[in-house]
């Protein structure tokens, strides 16, 4: 599908529909407002009603006419009627009976009959009346009353036919809506489904982001991963080259001048390469020591005074290091306790200590401090050595990671990734801070013991 | 404002209840009038009759019947309609009086529910009494400023303020304009 087609599609197309909606709608009220509006009224109704009243006035004088005829003493009031059948002529001559008669061809013969009606106005007061009088009378009026027939038909006719219009228009506009409903319907059904389509494509969409995401961090740890092997290439480069080069080199001499050499000679030669495997060794053994280390590691957290664990490491490396002078403080000489494995904190405090006693020089001194902060026990580890550059700084924790500055120090970049690593396992963790040739501080946060 | 607002919602009873008040008072004055006209009786007409009335009334001046000439029924408090009319073109004026001062002039029964009226030709139709306490319904005597004559829908005639309520224009109320009233029966 191409673009404009797809924008048609998802948004003119329903968008069209919801207009066409609402007109139809708009169409159906306006429908209903004409019907209600045309039920009120039926103009024609009023005629049928007045022609009749009409007629019957002419035939109520008809008959009193005929009672005076029978009887001149008969008690009938004739000028009355009279005046009764020319009050309904006065009304068939008002403005909408008017229009109605002319409306049907009946207006002219109506103001005729008017005519011959008045003029028979003068014999009502005749008394008696002659024969010849009375059939004039009767002649007229018969003649009035033959063409109120006539009109009654017409008014029915016109009533019937407005009658049947109105039906008419009625069922066309009921049809009409009937029909506007249905598309109303056909238009909600067609705009629901576009609806649920654009749901289901926002869904689709979400999910494709998801897996964006997820590739996105599958990328992510690819990099890092590669990141490692070149670090750790990087160090077995570093680390493993000089022991190889003395190897190799000793190796040489050997061959070359084994004959002229004495006993002694070969033997140091030896020794050198022993002391080169056994580094290698020691290399292979740490590297390996870590893995297994973090892979088997077993958490057992318990409540502990760091300040007495890390007193008696401190005896250790000193009995160990005898020329190194350490100071050790406890903040007002509490006892702190946190909670973490005695074990594992053990392993972090040896690396800090040998990695502060492993650059700094021997005569420079190692601060301890143990102190509380918030709701941390810490334990600061605090050297004067060679420190670390800032853009070392960051990579410090980083597994096989070593400043360029350590080169000539032997180091696997292992210790400070298994020290931060356990740090974490213990819910605390290890920080870092350090000056080029002032010395770093390392400090580690257990969390603190809280009582009840 | 939020006080004000709630004192004008605390003041909707009382103006409900006020309104009562006046409703009561109006009725009570109304039956008042009534006490009067019972207190006061009818005179006798003194021209030709131009309006009988008789049925569920306390107040007659003849057997059983309460007769009226023009002058009587122009005594009553004028009104005036002006509307349009089903037979007529235009907009029309009509004075005379509101058909429930003569009611009242009347002391109807508490059981009168309706009006059977008639006019010179026999033309006969049932109105509920009730339209006449809804509407202004007019007696009237003249047209356009001009006496109404049994020639042309007089002497009387019922006009409905139809141009003032839709419910009036319609054909169940247009067969209620009687003219040449003569006679009305209440019942």
């Amino acid at each position: 599908m191409s673009r404009t087609k797809q924008i048609f599609m998802r948004y003119i197309l329903p968008l069209m529909t919801i207009v066409l909606l609402l007109v139809l709608l708009a169409v159906a009220l306006f429908r209903l407002s004409t019907i209600q509006r045309e039920m009120r009224y039926n103009s024609n109704a009023n005629m049928v009603w007045v022609v009749y009243y009409t007629h019957l006035e002419s035939l109520r004088l008809t008959d009193v006419l005929q009672k005076r005829a029978l009887d001149v003493n008969a008690d009938v009031d004739l000028e009355f009627r009279y005046q009764m059948l020319l009050s309904r002529l006065n009304l068939l001559h008002d403005g909408p009976q008017a229009r109605f008669l002319d409306q049907v061809g009946l207006f002219a013969e109506l103001k005729l009959h008017t005519e011959r009606l008045h003029q028979i106005e003068h014999l009502l007061t005749v008394d008696p009346l002659s024969a010849e009088q009375l059939k004039t009378l009767q002649q007229r009026l018969s003649e009035f009353s033959a063409f109120m027939l006539k009109a009654s038909g017409r008014a029915m006719t016109a009533q019937w036919e407005e009658l049947g219009a109105g039906v008419d228009m009625n069922r066309n506009a009921v049809l009409t809506i009937l029909f506007i409903v249905v598309a109303i319907f056909l238009c909600s059904l067609f705009v629901s489904i576009q609806f649920l389509i654009a749901l289901q494509r926002s869904r689709q969409n979400e999910r494709i982001k998801q897996q964006q995401v997820e590739l996105q961090k599958q990328l992510e740890h690819e990099r890092k991963i590669s990141e490692l092997y070149r670090s750790f290439g990087a160090m077995v480069s570093h680390q493993f080259r000089t022991p190889l080069a003395i190897i190799d080199a000793s190796m040489q001499r050997l061959i070359r001048a084994a004959e002229r050499m004495t006993p002694a000679q070969v033997v140091e030669r030896a020794s050198k390469v022993k002391t080169a495997t056994e580094r290698l060794t020691h290399l292979i053994e740490s590297i390996l020591r870590a893995d297994r280390f973090l892979e088997q590691v077993d958490i057992q957290l318990q409540r502990f005074s760091l300040a007495d664990l890390v007193k008696e490491l401190i005896d250790r490396h000193v009995f160990l290091h005898p020329c190194r002078q350490v100071i050790f403080t406890v903040e007002d000489n509490k006892d702190l306790q946190a909670i973490f494995d005695p074990v594992l904190v053990n392993e972090i405090i040896v690396n800090l200590l040998s990695n502060a006693d492993k650059y700094s020089p021997a005569d420079r001194v190692i601060t301890v401090d143990i102190y509380q902060r918030e709701q941390w026990v810490c334990c600061q580890i605090k050297d004067q050595g060679r420190g670390i550059a800032d853009k070392d700084l960051m990579h410090i924790f980083q597994r096989y990671y070593r400043a360029n500055s350590v080169a000539d120090v032997a180091g696997t970049g292992i210790g400070l990734y298994v020290a931060a690593e356990l740090a974490e396992l213990q819910r605390g963790q290890v920080t870092v801070s350090s000056q080029e040739n002032i010395g770093s501080v390392f400090t580690l946060y257990m969390p603190r013991f809280f009582s009840g | 404002m939020k006080q004000t607002q709630c004192l004008n919602f605390k003041l909707i009873p009382l103006f409900i209840a006020a309104l009562l008040f006046l409703q009561l008072i109006s009725a009570q004055s109304a039956l008042a009038a009534t006490d009067a006209a019972r207190g006061v009786p009818l005179n006798k007409p003194t021209a030709k009759v131009t309006l009988r009335v008789d049925g569920l009334i306390t107040q007659t001046n003849a057997s059983a019947q309460a007769q009226f000439d023009l002058a009587m029924i122009q005594a009553l408090p004028a009104a005036t309609i002006y509307t349009s009319t089903v037979v007529t073109d235009g907009i029309k004026r009509f004075d005379g009086v509101l058909v429930r001062e003569l009611l009242n002039v009347l002391g109807l029964s508490t059981q009168a529910q309706s009006v059977e009226a008639s006019a010179l030709n026999d033309y006969l139709v049932d109105i509920p009494l009730a339209d006449f306490y809804k509407y202004d319904v007019l007696l009237a005597t003249h047209m356009d400023g001009v006496l109404l004559q049994p020639i042309d829908k007089g002497p009387l005639w019922l006009v409905y303020p139809r141009d003032s309520h839709r419910k009036l224009q319609d054909i169940r109320y247009d067969y209620r304009w009687v003219w040449q009233l003569k006679h009305l029966h209440i019942h």
